[in-house]
């Protein structure tokens, strides 16, 4: 990943394993060029935006990809009412952070590492209704969701 | 002089109420459950429908922020066995709604959380309806039971 645009973004190059490194105040995982995440592993990683543990984010990429709960509750090892209730603090989770404007932004983005080839986070695409570039938008929203809610990486 | 019960000989029942409710208490027999039951809705225990033994019962709960007590989490057997026993219907509900299969929209362009709430949430509707109906069934039953009139499946 250009070292500009993580400056740009925010961004601090992360380690191999992809922990979550902190710059500036935001907690963000991001993925270099030479990490070898899959896709999912990518969208779980963003889930981390919202506070969401590692299983809550499993589960909802789970569904996303158009499970059942019963299918992805056996595929997480978990009881389907415990697969419910991770949802519902899903909600909970994402409804505490925010705006629905940052839920979207972050969201198309997750979509986007989803069809992107072992590419970096790029997240700057469009601009936004106040002229900054979209990046921009989701670095200043994300950079304040994580520091008021202080959520720390999900295990 | 007061009578000492032996512990060991108590179990916990649960007795399902015509309104949807139900009653967990801890008692030596059915009719004890009934009259345990009877102090916390005195006006509904001509409305009990179903007594019985529970094989099993953990529930976790947590304080809410104002100060109730909350259910947090069932454990898998309890709520399974109660779900079957005491609310088929929803049972029922539950199983559909858990074999329904989200939407995929991993490929869409829509924004993935909001859309997957809104598939929950469309879900979750399986369920509200056979509630409903759950809530409903034994609306009009008039019998005063004394023990077991249900017909539980096990």
């Amino acid at each position: 990943m250009d070292v500009r645009k993580q400056e740009r973004i925010g961004m601090a190059p992360t380690d191999s394993m992809g922990k979550m490194e902190k710059k500036d105040g935001l907690s963000l995982t991001t993925y270099g060029q030479s990490m070898a995440l899959n896709a999912d592993e990518k969208a779980a990683s963003l889930f981390k935006l919202y506070g969401l543990t590692r299983g809550e984010a499993a589960l909802a990429v789970h569904l996303l990809q158009g499970k059942s709960i019963e299918h992805a509750a056996a595929e997480l090892s978990i009881s389907r009412p415990a697969a419910r209730a991770h949802l519902k603090r899903i909600f909970m989770k994402t409804d505490q952070h925010s705006n629905s404007e940052t839920v979207a932004s972050v969201g198309h983005d997750v979509i986007r590492l989803k069809s992107g080839e072992q590419r970096g986070f790029d997240v700057a695409v469009a601009p936004d209704p106040a002229g900054r570039n979209r990046s921009e938008a989701v670095r200043l929203r994300e950079t304040r969701g994580v520091a008021e809610a202080g959520c720390a990486p999900g295990t | 002089m007061a009578i000492v019960q032996d512990t060991e000989d108590l179990m916990l029942y649960i007795l399902r109420l015509t309104d949807g409710d139900c009653i967990v208490a801890l008692a030596s027999d059915e009719q004890s459950a009934g009259q345990a039951a009877a102090k916390l809705y005195p006006q509904h225990t001509q409305d009990i429908i179903s007594v019985r033994p529970l094989d099993s019962f953990a529930v976790r709960f947590s304080p809410t922020e104002d100060g109730g007590l909350e259910v947090a989490h069932w454990a898998d057997a309890a709520l399974d066995g109660i779900l079957s026993n005491e609310y088929p219907l929803l049972n029922e509900a539950y199983r559909r709604a858990n074999a329904e299969p989200f939407t995929t929209v991993l490929d869409s362009d829509e924004p993935i959380l909001a859309r997957l709430k809104t598939e929950f949430e469309r879900n979750t509707d399986i369920i509200r309806q056979d509630l409903r109906r759950e809530r409903q069934r034994f609306e009009h039953h008039e019998i005063v039971p004394k023990s077991k009139t249900a017909s539980p499946q096990k």
